[in-house]
């Protein structure tokens, strides 16, 4: 909550460091009365046509004014976005309830071998869907853990974290190889080998009192803003 | 603006009202309906207070 | 509204309540932050990218939707037209109204072709003096223009109607009542009504009957529209608006020099000191109040102005742009305004002048647009804008409050205003009437006609002497503009309500009246005080207040009346043959050249509210200031010292208006009347009986 509130405030305060708001304001203003010309002249196919242009000229330069600070901001909320994500979106592995492990390969992946650790039962050999070109285990947690499933084949070897508990904490849901695939997924660094390119444990999806922790981020980050705005200038 | 409400009057009245509407010089029957009951209600309704009425006036150019 | 407009209008207020949220209303910074499904882009951002996109999709429904509709709604304004397009003359009726131009001063710049376009319009289409209304006010005249009828049949006859049970005197031509039932919560009251707002105009103008044909208007600033009237088209109330505090105008003057005398038109404050800094309470509606700060600024000529910690620069002689107020009515109730600070001076004191709290055009507290969202639409178009009916501050020039250039400052900035609607209206305009009213030319006259009367002694005359006639040439620029916009499909008219003359005496005529004995004060009172203040009713016969009326206290109609209802056209033909050609004796000139009985000049139900006698001044007098609000002196002329020093409250034969028009009028004797008769004639509509004006003949093409 404190994060979205956080982040609220932030972006408030880069729009108005990197926008002309006065500007952002026009543009928005003409924008609304565009709109309100589709109702006062209703009769009048030309001039709703020539409101509907005018609308996507304001709009176009409403775009552009938020231009710079949507780009700068894109860099810290793409973090913290990605961290909470992984933190409230997904749910540790239910002891006794079922889950898939994939490991996605590049070009061929023989004799490959899953040890989980004690706790964690390996239901399946590996099932293989060739054409997507990926490998498939059911495993089952016994009861609450965590630690590390170990991917072998030839003399590799790949280590990818997992956790069973009935609480919410920080899961890692993929372990990749690549750079891109670890921004997205950053908890745990990449490997550099390049036969596969990831490993994906499919956690169960979680929700924050009812709701998708988004609802409550961006509620929080709404009166982030709008307590920001009125501290600001009480007007 | 006001909203309006309907009244019903009876048919005749309201034909002997339509007949000298125009004549009066009214512009429809509703104005000459609203004009008979505001003049009686100048008389039953309160005044107000001309303290009000002079202050509303205040700032009209030709008027000091 | 059909269903479809509905669902459009539902639409449309969802996307507004997305859009006004994520703009903290309008006022703070345009963004807020939202919508992180978006997020890789910046959340904030992203609610950006979001209410564009629903904006582009909306619009594009909506469009879509309308133009699937639109075949429908051919076929309905057709029928509602029953084929009367076939019949119209024309696609398009434009009317520049331009207040109190004057013939005699047009005629004389046109000859000396100071003013082309006015002479090409004449050229290529016509030119007539314009017959005006018994007395030739704006509030009367230009309901005649927009009804077609006598004051008797549409009630305004002066700015000053008069109850006559208290013989109180009040607004003519609108009257705001308040709320009256509340809901009482604790100590809590909420308002159950809402305050209403009644238009004193009667009868019904052309726009409304146009809208009847499905032929819809724009309708701007034409005096005597607030409130606005439901109809089909578009319309911004204008004369007769007031303020925030409910008057018809009254300015602020905040200053640390000395306090000065009581002043009209307005309240003066002295600033506290607080350190660096000045403060005041600016007045709001009832009791409310903004707290302002005055800091200095960076050079000796300027100040910051700090309201509710927003700032603003002050410099001496500057308007500052329009600035949104905010007074608190109540715990869940606040009303808004509009103002423009003025620094007039910083040494050696500082003065601040603030203009009236207007309503504000996005968030009116009174209604003063139709369709409602209208003044918001053109806010949000064209900038915030003055709402006032009168709203060039005559009287702070008056009061020495702002000077000469302070206040012609302020008239460009509202005609800019009013200019930039009326361009943008016809721009949206392709069929129906388009009608706007500037009154920055009878505001300008009545302030700097001094200037142009040789007879009178004016200081610094010759940096203004030429402001009425770089008024004349920036109309001229106006109607050369307009010119563009009319094609051979388009009737546009030019015109004005009346013209203008000077005021250098004033007459009371209840001093004539006192002294003739037909009006009398009540024991032990030497003087009556304004509003009829001190009369003693049961002996008068006679009195006057407003601008050129006379009225009898008449038996059955005013509260105490005495003259009995047989005895009172003779009380009348004794007036006017004493009245008559009054002379003033220390000029030697003649005050008032015709006194009329009202019932040979007006016919129709509202004329009992008439004044009984109306006074047709000689140019060069008026109603003194006295008489005008109904004060009893002493001395039955007076000299007219203040700034406002033209007028046209004289005998209307002296005062007519102008009438430009793009074809050729067959007419001998136009008159104001006239107009909306022929606006509806033009529309293929024959106007209905009621209407007394003629419809104007036009000359056939070539």
């Amino acid at each position: 909550m404190a994060a979205g509130a956080l982040s609220g405030a932030l972006s408030l305060w880069a729009f108005r460091r990197w926008c002309d708001t006065d500007k952002l304001r026009a543009a928005s203003n003409v924008m609304l009365a565009h709109l309100m010309e589709f109702r006062l002249f209703t009769d009048e196919p030309v001039l709703i046509l020539r409101a509907q242009r005018e609308l996507l000229v304001a709009n176009a330069r409403l775009l552009r004014l938020i231009l710079l600070p949507s780009l700068l901001l894109t860099a810290p909320f793409g973090v913290v976005l990605v961290a909470a994500d992984a933190f409230f979106a997904r749910a540790p592995l239910r002891p006794g309830e079922a889950a898939v492990i994939t490991v996605q390969y590049a070009f061929r992946l023989p004799n490959v071998q899953l040890q989980a650790p004690p706790e964690i039962v390996v239901e399946t050999p590996p099932v293989r869907a060739r054409f997507r070109k990926q490998i498939s285990w059911r495993v089952r947690p016994s009861r609450a853990s965590s630690g590390k499933l170990r991917l072998r084949w030839n003399a590799t070897v790949i280590d990818k974290s997992i956790s069973a508990s009935p609480g919410l904490h920080w899961v890692s849901e993929q372990r990749s190889g690549s750079l891109l695939g670890y921004l997205a997924h950053p908890r745990e660094l990449p490997f550099s080998d390049r036969a596969i390119d990831w490993i994906r444990i499919q956690y169960p999806s979680a929700n924050v009192l009812g709701f998708h922790w988004l609802v409550w981020y961006s509620t929080a980050a709404c009166c982030g803003a709008l307590l920001t705005t009125l501290g600001a200038s009480r007007l | 603006m006001a909203s309006k409400v309907s009244v019903k009057l009876s048919k005749p009245l309201c034909d002997r009202a339509r007949n000298v509407v125009e004549k009066a010089g009214y512009s429809s029957l509703e104005e000459f309906i609203e004009h008979a009951v505001e003049r009686d209600l100048a008389k039953l309704e309160q005044s107000e207070s001309k303290d009000d009425l002079i202050r509303k006036m205040k700032g009209l150019g030709y008027l000091e | 509204m059909t269903r479809q407009s509905s669902v459009r209008a539902a639409a449309l207020l969802v996307l507004w309540a997305a859009i006004v949220l994520w703009h903290g209303h309008g006022h703070g910074p345009a963004t807020q932050h939202g919508a992180p499904r978006l997020a890789y882009i910046g959340p904030g951002a992203g609610f950006a990218f979001l209410g564009s996109f629903l904006t582009v999709v909306i619009s594009v429904v909506a469009s879509l939707l309308s133009f699937l509709i639109w075949p429908f709604r051919i076929l309905w304004l057709a029928v509602l037209r029953r084929g009367r397009f076939g019949k119209a003359q024309v696609k398009k009726v434009i009317f520049l109204g331009l207040d109190g131009l004057d013939p005699k001063l047009t005629e004389r710049w046109m000859d000396e072709g100071k003013l082309p376009n006015f002479s090409r319009l004449r050229e290529q289409g016509s030119y007539h003096r314009l017959r005006t209304t018994f007395p030739p006010l704006s509030p009367v005249a230009w309901s005649t223009f927009s009804t077609g009828v006598n004051p008797g049949k549409h009630n305004i006859f002066d700015f000053l109607n008069r109850d006559l049970r208290t013989y109180a005197p009040e607004l003519s031509s609108a009257k705001v009542r308040p709320v009256t039932r509340f809901l009482k919560i604790g100590k809590w009251k909420l308002p159950l009504t809402k305050a209403s707002v009644e238009l004193r105009r009667k009868s019904e103008p052309f726009w409304k009957i146009l809208g009847r044909n499905a032929i819809g208007s724009t309708i701007l600033r034409v005096p005597i529209t607030f409130p606005p009237e439901a109809f089909d088209g578009r319309m911004l109330s204008a004369m007769s608006t007031p303020d925030l505090r409910g008057t018809q105008g009254s300015f602020t003057y905040f200053s640390t020099g000395p306090d000065g005398s009581a002043c009209e038109g307005g309240v003066r404050f002295p600033f506290t000191a607080s350190g660096d800094a000045l403060e005041a309470r600016l007045p709001g509606p009832e009791t409310t109040s903004v707290v302002l700060r005055v800091t200095p600024g960076q050079h000796a000529g300027e100040r910051r102005l700090e309201i509710d910690g927003a700032t603003w620069a002050l410099r001496v002689g500057e308007y500052t742009p329009w600035i949104r107020l905010r007074f608190s009515t109540g715990r869940w109730s606040s009303a808004r305004g509009i103002v423009r600070f003025l620094l007039t001076s910083t040494d050696p004191d500082v003065s601040l002048y603030v203009t009236p709290v207007e309503i504000d055009p996005e968030n009116p507290a009174l209604p003063i647009s139709h369709p409602g969202y209208y003044a918001l639409y053109l806010a949000k178009l064209l900038g915030s804008f003055a709402t006032l009916g009168m709203a060039e501050d005559t009287w702070a020039l008056n009061e020495g409050v702002i000077d000469e250039d302070a206040f012609l400052g302020q008239s460009k900035l509202i005609q800019a205003e009013r200019e930039a609607m009326f361009f943008s209206a016809l721009e949206h305009t392709r069929r129906g009437v388009v009608a706007c009213v500037f009154d920055t030319t009878d505001r300008v006259q009545h302030m700097f006609y001094r200037y142009l009367d040789a007879s009178r002694k004016t200081s610094g005359g010759s940096r203004h002497a030429g402001v009425i006639e770089a008024l004349y040439r920036d109309m001229d620029r106006v109607v050369g503009r307009t010119l563009e916009y009319a094609d051979g499909n388009t009737a546009l008219f030019v015109l004005s309500d009346h013209g203008f003359c000077s005021f250098r005496r004033g007459v009371n005529l209840n001093a004539w009246l006192l002294r003739n004995g037909y009006l009398f004060l009540s024991e032990g009172v030497a003087e009556g005080g304004a509003y009829l203040a001190g009369i003693d009713w049961s002996r008068t016969r006679a009195y006057t207040f407003g601008l050129s009326g006379l009225y009898l206290n008449l038996r059955g109609r005013e509260a105490q009346g005495l003259v009995a209802p047989e005895e009172a056209a003779t009380l009348k033909a004794e007036l006017i043959v004493r009245l008559t050609n009054l002379l003033d004796a220390e000029t030697g000139e003649v005050a008032i050249q015709h006194l009329y009985d009202s019932e040979a000049i007006y016919s129709g139900p509202y004329r009992d509210a008439a004044p009984d006698l109306i006074a047709g001044y000689a140019p060069g007098y008026r109603a003194s200031w006295s008489a005008a609000v109904g004060t009893v002196t002493n001395s039955v002329f007076e000299d007219n010292t203040k700034c406002w020093s033209g007028d046209h409250c004289v005998d209307p034969s002296v005062v007519p208006g102008v009438l430009f028009a793009n074809r050729r009028v067959e007419s001998d004797n136009p008159g104001i009347e006239d107009l909306a008769p022929t606006v509806l004639q033009l529309f293929g509509i024959t106007p209905p009986r009621w209407m007394e004006g003629k419809t104007l003949v036009f000359a056939a093409a070539g």
